[in-house]
């Protein structure tokens, strides 16, 4: 197969650790990003092994079947735990899958700061960045929920899958992807972490315009691991990829080959 | 068989400078311009496009040209391999093979092993058109255009005459070239070229301007790791699997003079995905070409990586990457950046790699704590001073401030310190039509004098520049950034610099073009000490 864009070169799991992994590796004032991504890692894992993620998801146990914990009744799940639960799963999943893509623009800023400002600096652009985000994600949560009351999971499942496959063909996606990788001077004297936080909030818009619809998919799915790494591997890919060959018919696919799958676990008896 | 030589265009011969290599070459051109349909139609069309006003109808037209031009043994397809304005989904096919466009490597360390082998797949294809006309195929090689050599020969910062008129003059015959009304085009030729008529030819070169290579050989290193250290030669390093189009850490040699010559010429020349449709091109990549040489060989710098070196990462990278050409033939070309470093082995010599005569420049003392073979180390920098964003056209001192009251500049200047220039957020609406001269520290009275290296700091080019300003999802919209090593100037003015509250002078190279039409905007510039 011909590979454009100059991106062949080392194969196979090599290429994915030292294009991916390895530069998360690098030091400065930004690992605390890394730190705190593996975390939500840690956390996503634990409640996909545990089962918390898919409460209502125990297929065959009369349960109603639902990602959402809210969804079912109260008798089943408190709501405040449900609530705990559904605000847990987001948050690790966005710390999880979204806070790596922006390493490398907190370190950028970071490292363009004055010494004193540099760790400061990384926390003020990932506050704008998740300024946007949690706000998002809420919205994201409740149209989640809505969608899972008004019909059932199986269709939940397929329309968000469908959404997200539509998404990736769209310019406003891909214009996003492309802003993606803005970098930033900040100011040096005290209009600097005004600066550096529009500037995570610039990042944060054009990093939900990108993913909001693989996130919703990724939540609607449960938050199964299975489900949320290829998912997660889909804006590490189209970060990647060169602007003018964006290859989003490979994106799509994953997305809809995840999405087909979890439709048919959402439907069988 | 002798090696193919590539000589200098400007050299002794015949008064009208065509000798038998620029014969054959536009021999070849005019055979790879008749594969590329729509050529001529196109080149209008560029020109609206680049001022903006393509219509939406001129814009399919160009379109469908563009896919026309699917043969790799022509013009239009050997200038897509250096960029195009289609998108991948609408790009052709060539007998069954995705056509391999918008390749190039600009502001990364791959700059030059990349641009290498394209000069050795074109130069094949132009080869194997010369055998088609019955031509010296074998021993023919690409003229390169000489304009670093300015000092010694003043004539060669002028375009090399071949290229400029639009007919053949008289007494030379081009195979394969027919009349047109009585008249034989020059297949060199290509219309709006801003180096054209009387300006194909600068009265005064000196040190400073667009052609000089100073600086660029005078980098200690070859590579530079992106966001850190200092300039370097050859580009910043770029991890494995990155995208080429991504990186922004562009290497002395490629910001001047390769791309202040893109500027220079202008018209086709000034953009990526026009470029390589201008003859001149070429001619100016073997230059560049042969400054690497000169670079690692005449000045013993050498290439990247020794045996000796350790394995890592950053080594990977280099060996590892693939540039892949499709050929007239449908098969691929595959090289790698080790395989492009040893010229004799891949059948070309040039007629000289002497260094041109380096005028003094402005570059840094030799390295200290970063000495890393190839510049990787990861010193950081601090800044220091900063600028308000900008809007650059005529010549302008640009205040720079830093600090709170009451501190005193002085504290900063030590013997050992480097220090460092950057411009961070260059945009521009239109292909900015010039390159500019910086200066730095000099008063409100005092003239811009290139020649005056306690001041001056090098050439900023803004060729690619309008390209990463797209906000159209083709980039990221944030334009390039650009940096100088002005540590000697800064301790040149030992009495008189404040880095806290620095001037820098930005002086246009072409002040007659249209410089408030292209746009050019500066988002900071940042006075940083290492």
């Amino acid at each position: 197969m011909i590979t454009a864009g100059g991106l062949a070169g080392d194969g196979g799991w090599r290429l994915v650790w030292r294009s991916w992994v390895h530069p998360l590796t690098r030091p400065g004032p930004q690992r605390w990003l890394v730190v705190l991504a593996a975390v939500g890692w840690v956390v996503l894992v634990s409640m996909s092994i545990s089962g918390m993620s898919v409460v209502g998801m125990s297929i065959g146990g009369g349960m109603a079947v639902s990602s959402h914990p809210m969804v079912l009744p109260p008798d089943d799940v408190g709501w405040i735990a449900a609530m705990g639960t559904t605000v847990l799963m987001w948050t690790a999943m966005l710390v999880a899958t979204m806070l790596p893509l922006i390493v490398d623009n907190v370190r950028f800023v970071s490292l363009r700061s004055t010494p004193r400002r540099r760790v400061r600096a990384t926390v003020d652009v990932v506050f704008g960045w998740a300024s946007v985000w949690v706000p998002i994600v809420a919205l994201l949560a409740v149209a989640t929920w809505v969608l899972e009351s008004v019909v059932d999971h199986a269709a939940a499942v397929v329309i968000a899958f469908a959404a997200a496959v539509a998404w990736e063909f769209t310019a406003a996606r891909q214009r996003a992807v492309a802003r993606c990788h803005r970098s930033f001077a900040p100011p040096i004297d005290r209009r600097a972490p005004a600066a550096c936080r529009r500037f995570g909030r610039t990042l944060g818009a054009n990093c939900a315009t990108s993913c909001w619809a693989v996130m919703s998919a990724m939540a609607l799915a449960g938050h199964q691991l299975v489900v949320v790494l290829p998912l997660a591997w889909v804006p590490w890919y189209a970060r990647r990829r060169p602007h003018h060959d964006p290859r989003v018919l490979v994106t799509a696919s994953v997305i809809g080959l995840v999405g087909l799958a979890t439709a048919l676990v959402a439907l069988a008896p | 068989m002798a090696t193919p030589t590539r000589r200098a265009a400007w050299r002794p011969g015949p008064a009208n400078g065509w000798t038998d290599d620029f014969i054959w070459y536009a021999a070849a051109i005019n055979r790879m311009r008749s594969l590329s349909p729509g050529f001529d139609e196109a080149m209008p069309l560029f020109r609206s496009l680049r001022s903006g006003q393509l219509s939406p109808q001129e814009g399919q037209r160009l379109a469908t040209i563009i896919r026309g031009w699917s043969d790799p043994a022509g013009l239009g397809y050997q200038s897509q391999v250096h960029a195009s304005y289609l998108g991948a989904a609408s790009w052709p096919t060539y007998q069954g093979h995705d056509v391999l466009w918008h390749e190039c490597a600009h502001s990364n360390w791959f700059f030059l092993p990349w641009h290498r082998a394209y000069l050795l797949e074109f130069e094949a294809v132009v080869r194997s058109h010369i055998k088609t006309l019955g031509g010296p195929h074998d021993t023919w090689a690409l003229p390169y255009w000489n304009y670093s050599d300015y000092v010694k020969n003043p004539q060669a910062a002028g375009l090399p005459r071949p290229l400029r008129g639009e007919f053949l003059p008289a007494g030379v015959t081009v195979k394969g070239v027919t009349a047109v009304n009585g008249k034989m085009p020059n297949p060199l030729f290509i219309p709006n070229r801003a180096m054209t008529g009387a300006n194909a030819t600068p009265t005064t070169p000196s040190s400073g301007a667009w052609m000089d290579a100073s600086d660029a050989l005078g980098r200690h290193h070859f590579a530079t790791r992106q966001d850190s250290t200092f300039a370097s030669f050859g580009g910043g390093y770029l991890d494995p699997g990155s995208d080429f189009h991504s990186a922004d850490e562009m290497g002395m040699l490629d910001a001047s003079p390769h791309g202040a010559t893109h500027s220079q010429v202008g018209g086709n020349m000034g953009q990526f995905e026009t470029a390589a449709l201008d003859p001149a091109f070429w001619l100016h990549h073997a230059n560049i070409d042969r400054l690497w040489e000169t670079y690692a060989h005449d000045l013993q710098h050498g290439y990247p990586f020794p045996p000796a070196s350790p394995t890592g990462t950053e080594r990977t990278s280099w060996e590892k990457r693939q540039f892949k050409f499709l050929r007239p033939d449908g098969k691929v070309g595959t090289w790698t950046p080790p395989k492009v470093l040893d010229i004799t082995k891949l059948g070309y010599a040039y007629d000289t790699t002497a260094p041109p005569t380096l005028v003094p420049s402005p570059v840094g003392p030799p390295p200290g704590q970063d000495d890393n073979p190839f510049g990787l180390a990861t010193t950081q920098r601090s800044p220091v001073s900063a600028s308000e964003p900008i809007e650059l056209a005529d010549a302008m001192d640009v205040h720079l401030t830093g600090g709170d009251d009451g501190d005193d500049g002085s504290a900063f200047l030590g013997t050992n310190q480097r220090w460092s220039l950057r411009f961070d957020g260059v945009r521009s609406e239109r292909p900015a039509p010039t390159s500019y001269q910086v200066f730095l520290g000099l008063g409100p009275t005092a003239a811009a004098d290139p020649t005056d290296l306690d001041h001056f700091v090098g050439v900023m080019t803004l060729f690619g520049v309008f390209e990463a300003s797209r906000d159209d999802g083709t980039a990221a919209g944030t334009g390039r950034r650009r940096q100088f090593d002005v540590t000697m100037v800064v301790r040149a003015q030992p009495a008189s610099f404040d880095p806290l509250h620095p001037v820098v002078r930005l002086v246009p190279i072409n002040p007659e073009r249209d410089l408030l039409g292209a746009g050019v905007t500066v988002e900071q510039m940042t006075l940083e000490l290492v």
